[in-house]
Parts: C-alpha cells; structure tokens; sequence
C-alpha cells in the first residue's frame, strides 16, 4: 500500500478521534419503581400499581427530576423543601450524585437492595421505612437532619458504609435531602397501599394526608433529643464496678442475657437451638434479617463509641431492632428501672468490655 | 492421514492449529474485557455498552463495581494463560519445533494431543464463573488470599473464585504435558547433523521456556489447590492466621518465570524473522543463547520484586531488589545482538520484518521502564500504579504479541499453504504500532501522577482528576487499535480460501520447515532431513544466492 | 514503506522523550515531594530517567536509522558479520556496570525506608512509639488517636474516620492494621506505600515537610469499592495537632445538649 493511502488512514483516525472530543455517553434511564411489597398488596387490584406509581411521581418526582408536590398547607407555612439550603445542590444534582455514590448498595429506591447489597453483611439500609438506627433521637422517632449527617460524616464503622468526608460538606448536605426524599416516599407509599387495603383509597386526597403525616414525623425529630443536662458523670472504678452489677441483674439492666458474661454478644437469649443442637439467631431485626447483638469485645461500636453515642444506645434502645431503652422504662412499682447515673455507670462498665487486653 | 481423526487428531501441526484457532477466539474475549475496562476509565458510571444492557438492566447499564474487578480478572487471566501462553507455546511450540528440528512429529503424540483438550475444559471451568452466584471470579489474576478465599469479601469469591482456580490448575496441566512433550523432543528427536548450537532460535527459545513451566508450574498447581482447600475445606493456609504472604510466595514463584514463558518464543520468532528477512545471520548466536539461559536461570531468583512492599522481611526486599536490577542485563545483551543483526543486513519490509521491527522498539521501551520498577524505593511508589500496567502491556502486547503477529505472517505460508496478503499486514503494523504506542504510552505518566490499578474510577480522588483527558485517548486509541485488528483478521479469513498458494519457501529462509511442502503433510518431510549447517547463513551483499538452508542436499533444490 | 517505518520508530522516539520531559509540567508526573524520605526516591528516579533516557534514544534512534539505510533502496553498505566478541564484551560489561552501580545505589535509601532499624527514635534512643493507629477495611480508613494515656484500644481512643491529622517537621510513626483482606496505605506525596496485612500490625513512618492535605489511596485490590477507598493526610502545626487533639477530647464528654439546637 502506498504511502499515501498510509497517511490518508491516520489522518481520518485522527479525525475521527478529535470529532470524538465531544463525544459524552450518559447513564442508560433508571426509573424510581415501586417496593416489592406494594406490588404484591395490589396484586389482586389491577390498574392500582399504575396509579399508585403516577401518585408517587407526583408527590416525589422522578429519579432524574426529584421534587415534592407543593401540598397546600405547605404553601400555607411557607415550607418548600425543594429549596436546598444556602450552597446546598439541588435535589437533582444529589440524585445524580446517589447514581454513583449511593445506589449500587443502597438501591434506586434506596431499599438496600443494590447490586452489590447481596454479599454485603449487615445489609444497606432500607430507608423506605423511614428506620434509622443511630440517630441521637428517642422514642422510635425519624431521625433529624443532623443524624444523617453525622452518619455520611462518620460512616457506620464495622459496616460497609464508609465515611464520606472525601465529598465536600455541601454535597453531603444535598445527599442527606436525597436520601430523606427517598426515605418519605418510600413511607408515604406503605401509607397508601395501607389506605387501600383499609379503606380501598388510593387518590390525592389519601397522598396529601400520608405525606404531611409523614413529614410532621420527620420535623418531630428535633424535639426527641437525648442529652444529659449537666457534665456527664466520669468513668472510675467505682462505676465500672457499678455498671456490672447493672449488667448482670436481671431486674435491672439484664444485658447479661443478651450479651452474655464477658459482653461478647452470645447471651443465652441471642441464641436459638434446634432440636439437632444447631444454633442459630434468635432475634431479626425489623427489616426481617437475622441479627446478633453487638460484641463490645470488638471494639467496635457501629453508632459511634463517644459515652454520649452509647448512652443514647441504652437510653432509647436502637431502632430497628431488639435493642430495647432503659432510660424511660419504668419497673412494676412505677419506678424508673435505671436512671441517672447508672445509666452512666452502664456506659463506663460497656466501654470498658471494649477495652483491648494489654 | 493416519492420525485418527481431525478432531481428536495427534499430528502436532493439527493441535498446533486447534490451539492457533482457540487462542484467536479467546483474544475477541480478552479484547473486549479490555475495551469494557477502558470504557469505564474514560466515562465512568455511564451506560458501557454490549455489557451493560445485557448484565445491568435494572441500573441503566450501568455496571456494578464489583463487574468492574470481573472484568479485569477476566482480561488478565484470559490473555496470560487462555491467549498468549497456548498460542506461543501450544501454537508455535507444537507446530514448529519437529518441523525445526527435522522430526515427524512429537516424542509423545498422544499426551500431546491431550494437552490440547484439557484447555476447552479450563475455558469451560473460566467461563462457568460468569454463570454462578456472586459471578466470575473477582480478585485480580493475582488472586490475593483472602481477598480470593473469604467469600464474603467479594462476591466472586463465592464460587466463582473456585471456578477460577479449576479453570488455572487444569490449564497448568495442559500446559506441563506439553512442556513435557517440548523438551523430550528437541532432546532426543532432533534430525542428524542438529546439534545444540545449530537450532534455530526460535527452539532454543521455546524449549527453554518449556523448561521454565515444567520447574514452575508444579508450584503454581500446589499454591492454587491450597486456595482451593482454604476456600471448600476450611483450612487456613492464607488465612489472616495462617499466611497470605504465602499465597504471594507461591503464586509470583511461578508468575514470575511465566512472564519469561510469554517472551522467549517471542525472542527466538523475532531472531528467526529478522534474520530470513534480512538476508543476514543472527548477530552474536552463542551470546543469544547464553543469553536466553541467563534469562531462565535467574528468572526463578526475583519473583519477590512484586512483594517489596507487601510485608515481606525488607532483606529480601533487597536481595530481590539487586537481582531484578541485574535481569535486565542478557535481555539488553540481546537487543544490541538485534541491532546489531539488521546493522548491515538487506532488509525486506515484509509485514513480518514490521512486526520484527515493531518487537524490537516496543520491547526496549518495556525493558527500560522495568528499571524503574527493579529499584526498590522507587518500586514503593510504582508499584499497583499505572506504571506498572504501561511497563508490562508494552513488554507482553509491545513484545509478546508483536512477535505473535511477526510469527504469523512468517508462517502463514507453511501453515495454511497460501500467503497473507502483504499489503494488507504492512497497513496492519502501521496502526498497530501507533495505536499501541497511544493506548499504552501514556500510562505511565497515569502512574507516575499515582493513579492506581483497578479501580473502577478515577475521578475519585482529588489528585488525579486532572487526568480524565489522557484516560480518555487512551481509550479512544483501544477502540481504534481493536477495530484496526480487523485488518488482521480479514486477511486471515480471506487468505485462507482466496490467497495466492505458497510456495514451499516462500522467504527464502534456511530452517528445516521450508524443506516440507505447505502446509506439511503427516511425517512432514519426504525425506529425513540431514543437518550440515547453523540456520542463519544468509548473505546480505549476493542477491539472488543469497541462502544456505540448513538441510543437506539430497535432490535439486526448488 | 522505507520512509515510513523509518520516521514511525522516530517519531515515537521522540513522543516518549517528549512525554517524560513535558510531564511534571503538566501533572503527568509525581506530585511534589513533602516527605524526608521521598527526597532520595526522587533523586533515584532521575538518575535513572538519565541512564534510562540515554539507552532508549540510542537504540529507538538507531533502530530508526537502521532502517531508512538498510531496508531496499537505502543506499546502506551490506555486511555479513555476524558476531563480534569485543563488542560482545562491551556491550556487556558496560550495561552491566550501570546494573550492578544502580543495584548498590538503591540499598541505602531502601533501609531507610523500610528497615526497623530506621525507624525513628525518641529522645532516649528507643524507638517512637505509633503516633496513631491506621485501621483498613473494606473500604474505609479508619484512625485510631491512643488518647492522654497513651495506651491504643483504651476508652479515651479518639476515632477519626477517614482523616489522618498529623504534626508536621516531625518523625511521626504510623501502625497499620488491617480488619479483614490485605489493603495498601499509599500517600503519594509522600512516596510512601505499604501494604497492610490482616492479623498482623505493620509500621511505616515518614517526616512531612509541608503543611497541607494528601490525598491517601488504597493500593492493593481490596474487593469492589477499593476504587473509593479514600482518605486525606492532613499535615499540620504542631500546636494546630494538639488542638485537633483537644477538640476530639472534648467531643468524648459531650453530653449531647449541643444536638438540642
């Protein structure tokens, strides 16, 4: 071949190569569908799955255009959560940022059920229940702002879940309002497939309610604080002893049982055994997986291991599983069961199980 | 013929080609691992096509991370030991060396043949990966324990990993049997008058890389049912309390020494190449041999070069650090005995010169970038970047393949009885070069800016996302430099049937296999060859009488 | 075709000459050094950039010559010589001796680097206890202050995720560990790289030189998020450490009222 044909050929690569310069492929269309649950409740219902999906893209949007529906008593307050924040992305923009960041474990719905969710132990979270686990609020109640925060701050350690302070904080910002879409739609769509199943309702009317139902629950949040007035009781001998004697007694603490003797989260409760003398979990938690209670052996505790993080733990339990609260639970005489500063005496007493052997 | 059958036949040159024609077809899957691989560098996150629409429907096509690590443990893996091992030991070595040598075929017929259908039965096991739970196997070709054998730590450690490791021991046995069968023949079936220093490079070459799998191998096999038994047994071989490192020890002893298995056929084709179609003797054909010995020798000292900072006693770190500093001398002996052959030589331009040609800059440049990589300090730094990935695709596609390509067009001829067109393979090197050199050049700046291997986006951390540019030529270049293959392939398809038939010696070329028709028939020669010179007496300044073939003349030549 | 492969060899000469030479220009090249113990990598790195440099643009160049004067029609003078064993000797005895200078060069730096008799000393000669523990799992990084007593897995640890905040113009000794496979803590502008092994603790150490941030990458394939699995190496002050310090003190005695806001 001669030279010229040569030369003709990488000139028109080369130039096929510049044209590709603005060459840009995209993300094929994902489309925000419908929990598995809904669609089994409205299997007998034909039309209702369709109906309920054009409510929840009404009321939430698409994954590509995310927004809530203006319901009017909104409009009344003067509440538009679509505005982002100061510097804060747009709901948009955080969508897009989910894509890559959050979705393949967490799943398009953000029903922990990415791709990669299925090799993962502990599972990505289900946020379609609106159930977090370490938040710094009581009462079972939806977590703030500032607890997803902390969570894509800190990241969940002995978890998958990593910290996300490599992304900076505005854009952490934005995920948190994603997420917290992700988590309302998925609550309001339990609450309309419960209308229909209770009162076979499933319009406007029935959205609006579930949705300003659900959003009360989310603003709720800031009231349901846990904090101890007054500098927090210090960590001595003394209260460690304290905290075991709380650990071990049944009418108290009682997180022997669970726990077990050394804190290794093999109690004699933690446990179910065959007839075979197989064991396996006794308890799940409540998005239906099997779950053991925490070994302070590891030195790892997943909702932060600060005294403050693990007083909330035994204050308010951890929703979403077993864990039970001490700090409101009162015994058969009306007397609360621990309080004050045994409930610190038990935080010293776990945190020293967690202590490394020398 | 009177081997039974075609499928199940035991002529060397027919497995030759069954290994010729499986090589081919699992490149198409090599390449188009790497093009997946460099689509998702370029765009990450986007819709990568073929793959995504048929595996990630349900994120847009856009594939999972973990398919990312699938997809580069499938591309190395494959192009080591299902591409570049079978098609220059199991395609040139099984059809080349009885030719060469004046054989009728190999000393063990059968095992040969069995070492060809073992390999189906690996692809099959490599290929089951992708159909299991937790898919194909996804710790790198390296395999680091326990990254390979906690199945929670990745999906495709599983079962996929398991798949993995039947699919490598059973090619390691394929590939043992005819190492075995490769050095009994060149030992006792060489034709009279064949002595040790009148072989062809090309067999030195590839009995010694025979020599490397038959000592490597059995330590690869024995690391590899270890990781088997960690993974189905329970035991604790590599485990966090037993040793990973020990995995790493076993793993690179053989892994090493195999990178030399994937360039010494290439050496001894570009030796041969560059002589016959230079018209002019091999420079230096003792300091060659000697030099290819050196390379065997001391390729089984410096496997740790790859664990300098892998935890290892930092002693050893030096010892292999001083010895990996010094294996580049023999392959730089022969680059100047390259030079040192076309200096003065009549050089015909062929396709098969080119690709010589193209072997012989590509290779220096990986060569020279292993310096580098042998110094220790700087080593902690290169090493798991890009670097390293520039350092061995220059030596293994810039090298191997090259050679691979140069092989082809010499024996094309002799293969298949009918020539390549010319034209054709000329306007394959051009862009195969310039291509290559776009796809792979530039990476070691990738490396060198610190952007690691495999990982599934760049664009992470802060320090390199100045770097989406380069990462996106590069992948232009791969997409360019596989579709120009189809230069290659076209005229492999065409010539088959439609290309002009081959003279018995088309080249002009003084080895044995010219003296038999094209292609040879079964016993290859119609006489028994006898030997009575070296193979490269090749005169540049004579024209037309320019050869001396090395086979004594018992009837007129042709 | 003469003319052609001729300039092809040339050409790429020169693209991987003009490639290397233009790279630190262009953030092609390592980042700038801030760490002691980069200064003799770096120095490594050129010299053989030099030696490597020079081989490459003689043989890539002669190979180019060698053709546009040998191939049909180049007018090069034919010659059947076909060894030579001067030459021989020469052209291994001179690569040989830059092998075996650079293979000697290269142990001083390598025990500085990695041997434990480098690793740095406190005041009374013993080696400086870990400054902070690294934890590496998948795929987070995670460290581990010991807190006023000093003692590491104690309850006045103080965990920070993702950020290593470290003094600067000191020696500072890390202790890696690793909570499930094999990672590798990799700080570029440190030239800093060490793989981290499961049920083992390895140490590294390094003097930063330059108050900043550094990006610290994984280097060893760890599973599917190695690709993000990222942290930052915050080079600071020492009074500006001790107050990074104090503010994670503080936060263990919170009492939680400042969430009431």
């Amino acid at each position: 071949m001669s030279v010229t044909v040569h030369k003709l050929t990488f000139s028109s690569a080369w130039l096929l190569a510049l044209a590709g310069c603005g060459f840009q492929p995209a993300p094929g269309e994902l489309k925000l569908a419908l929990d598995p649950r809904s669609r089994t409740a409205l299997a007998d219902a034909p039309g209702k799955e369709q109906e309920l999906e054009a409510l929840l893209v009404k009321y939430f949007g698409t994954r590509e255009e995310p927004r809530y529906a203006s319901i009017d008593s909104w409009k009344a307050a003067g509440v538009d959560p679509n505005q982002p924040e100061g510097s804060y992305p747009s709901l948009a923009a955080s969508s897009e940022l989910y894509r890559t960041q959050c979705l393949h474990c967490h799943g398009v719905e953000g029903g922990g059920d990415g791709p990669t969710s299925n090799t993962i132990d502990p599972k990505p979270r289900d946020f379609r229940r609106g159930i977090f686990k370490f938040t710094a609020v009581k009462d079972k109640s939806r977590p703030r702002r500032e607890d997803l925060a902390v969570l894509l701050e800190r990241g969940v350690y002995g978890t998958s879940m990593p910290s996300f302070l490599r992304l900076p904080q505005p854009e952490r910002e934005g995920l948190v309002d994603y997420v917290r879409l992700l988590a309302i739609r998925g609550e309001v769509e339990g609450l309309l497939v419960q209308s229909w199943q209770d009162d076979e309702k499933l319009d406007d009317e029935a959205a609006v309610e579930a949705l300003e139902l659900v959003w009360e629950r989310w603003q709720k949040a800031r009231e349901k604080v846990i904090a101890f007035d007054g500098p927090i009781p210090p960590d001595s001998a003394a209260m460690r002893t304290r905290g075991r004697e709380l650990y071990l007694d049944a009418k108290k603490g009682n997180c022997v049982a669970c726990h077990g003797t050394e804190g290794h989260g093999d109690g004699a409760l933690a446990y179910k055994t065959d007839a075979r003398g197989r064991r396996t979990p006794a308890y799940q938690d409540d998005w239906g997986y099997d779950i053991m209670p925490r070994d302070f052996a590891s030195g790892v505790f997943r909702g932060g291991s600060r005294p403050i993080d693990i007083y909330r733990c035994i204050y308010a339990g951890i929703n979403g599983t077993p864990m039970p609260g001490l700090g409101e639970m009162k015994g058969p005489d009306g007397e609360l069961l621990v309080s004050g500063d045994d409930l610190w005496a038990l935080v010293h007493y776990v945190r020293a199980l967690s202590e490394r052997a020398e | 013929m009177s081997a039974p059958g075609r499928i199940f036949s035991t002529d060397h040159k027919r497995i030759g080609l069954q290994f010729f024609w499986t090589g081919l077809a699992m490149t198409l899957f090599g390449a188009l691992s790497a093009l997946l691989i460099r689509w998702q560098l370029a765009w990450p996150w986007t819709s990568m096509p073929v793959a995504g629409g048929l595996v990630f429907p349900k994120s847009g096509g856009v594939p999972s991370p973990e398919f990312y690590s699938a997809l580069f443990t499938f591309h190395g893996t494959l192009m080591i030991f299902f591409v570049v091992i079978p098609l220059l030991t199991g395609w040139l070595g099984n059809y080349l060396i009885p030719l060469l040598i004046g054989a009728r075929d190999m000393a063990f017929p059968r095992l040969n043949m069995l070492s060809y259908w073992i390999m189906p039965l690996a692809i099959g096991c490599l290929f089951t990966g992708f159909l299991v739970e937790g898919g194909s196997a996804q710790a790198g070709w390296t395999s680091y324990a326990p990254l390979s054998t906690n199945p929670n730590a990745t999906p495709g450690s599983l079962h996929g990993q398991s798949w993995w490791l039947a699919a490598i021991v059973l090619a390691g046995v394929s590939s043992t049997l005819g190492a075995l069968n490769y050095v009994t023949t060149v030992v006792k079936l060489r034709a009279r008058g064949m002595s040790w220093l009148r072989l062809p490079l090309t067999v030195w070459a590839l009995f010694l890389s025979a020599c490397i799998q038959l000592a490597g191998l059995p330590v690869l096999t024995a690391g590899g049912l270890l990781q088997l038994s960690d993974r189905v047994l329970a035991t604790g071989f590599y485990s966090a309390d037993g040793s990973p490192l020990l995995w790493q020890h076993l793993f690179w002893f053989y892994g090493h020494p195999a990178v030399y298995v994937v360039i010494l056929p290439a050496m001894g084709v570009v030796s041969d190449v560059l002589s016959a179609h230079g018209r002019k003797s091999v420079f230096g054909y003792r300091p060659m041999v000697f030099s290819m010995l050196a390379i065997t020798l001391l390729g089984f000292m410096v496997w740790a070069h790859h664990m300098f900072v892998s935890g290892m006693n930092p002693a050893l770190g030096m010892a292999f650090g001083i010895a990996t500093t010094l294996i580049a001398l023999p392959s730089g002996v022969k680059v100047f005995n390259w030079l040192a052959t076309i200096w003065g030589a009549r050089l015909q331009l062929t396709s098969a010169m080119l690709f010589a040609l193209g072997f012989v800059a590509l290779f220096i440049t990986g060569g020279l970038s292993g310096l580098w990589l042998a110094c220790t300090p700087v080593d902690v730094y290169m090493h798991d970047t890009y670097f390293v990935v520039a350092h061995f695709h220059f030596i293994v596609f810039g090298g191997s393949v090259f050679g691979l390509f140069a092989a082809c067009y010499h024996w094309f001829p002799k293969m298949f009885g009918r020539m390549l067109d010319e034209r054709l393979g000329r306007a394959h090197f051009v862009g195969t070069f310039a291509l290559s050199v776009g796809v792979f050049l530039m990476m070691h700046q990738l490396g060198l800016a610190g952007m690691p291997r495999r990982i599934a986006d760049p664009t992470v951390y802060p320090s390199l996302r100045h770097l989406v540019p380069l990462n996106v030529l590069i992948t232009w270049c791969a997409l360019g430099l596989a579709a120009w293959q189809l230069l290659f392939l076209a005229n492999v398809v065409w010539s088959l049937r439609r290309g002009p038939r081959a003279p018995r010696n088309p080249w002009r070329a003084n080895t044995l296999e010219w003296e038999a028709e094209s292609p040879p028939p079964h016993g290859n020669f119609e006489a028994q060859p006898e030997v009575e010179r070296g193979p490269y007496e090749y005169d540049p300044r004579s024209g037309a009488d320019d050869f001396r073939p090395q086979a004594a003349r018992l009837s007129p030549r042709r | 075709m003469r003319a052609l492969v001729a300039t092809l060899f040339a050409l790429f000469a020169l693209l991987v000459v003009w490639s290397f030479v233009v790279a630190p220009g262009r953030g092609w090249a390592m980042p700038e050094n801030v760490a002691t113990l980069g200064a003799s990598v770096d120095e490594l790195f050129d010299q053989i950039q030099w030696i490597v440099g020079a081989f490459f643009v003689l043989t890539v160049g002669l190979l180019a010559w060698i053709v546009w004067r040998q191939a049909q029609g180049g007018g090069g003078s034919r010659s059947p010589i076909s060894n030579h064993l001067p030459l021989e000797i020469f052209w291994t005895l001179v690569p040989g001796a830059i092998l075996v200078w650079l293979a000697l060069v290269q142990i001083a730096p390598w025990e500085a680097l990695k041997f434990s008799n480098s690793i740095p000393r406190a005041a009374d000669g013993t080696p400086k206890p870990p400054l902070c523990e690294v934890w590496a799992s998948q795929f987070d990084w995670h460290v581990l202050y010991p807190g006023a007593d000093g003692r590491f897995g104690s309850v006045d640890d103080l965990h920070s995720p993702y950020e290593l905040v470290v003094p600067v113009g000191e020696p500072v000794v890390l202790r890696l560990g690793s909570r499930d496979v094999i990672h590798s803590f990799f700080v570029p502008s440190f030239r800093l790289k060490q793989d981290v092994l499961p049920g083992r603790a390895t140490l590294v150490w390094f003097e930063c030189t330059k108050a900043g941030t550094y990006d610290l990458m994984c280097a060893e394939l760890c599973g599917w998020g190695h690709y993000k699995m990222a942290g930052a190496v915050r080079a600071v002050p020492r009074a500006e450490y001790e107050a990074f310090l104090a503010h994670k003190t503080r936060a263990l005695e919170s009492n939680g009222v400042e969430d009431r806001k």
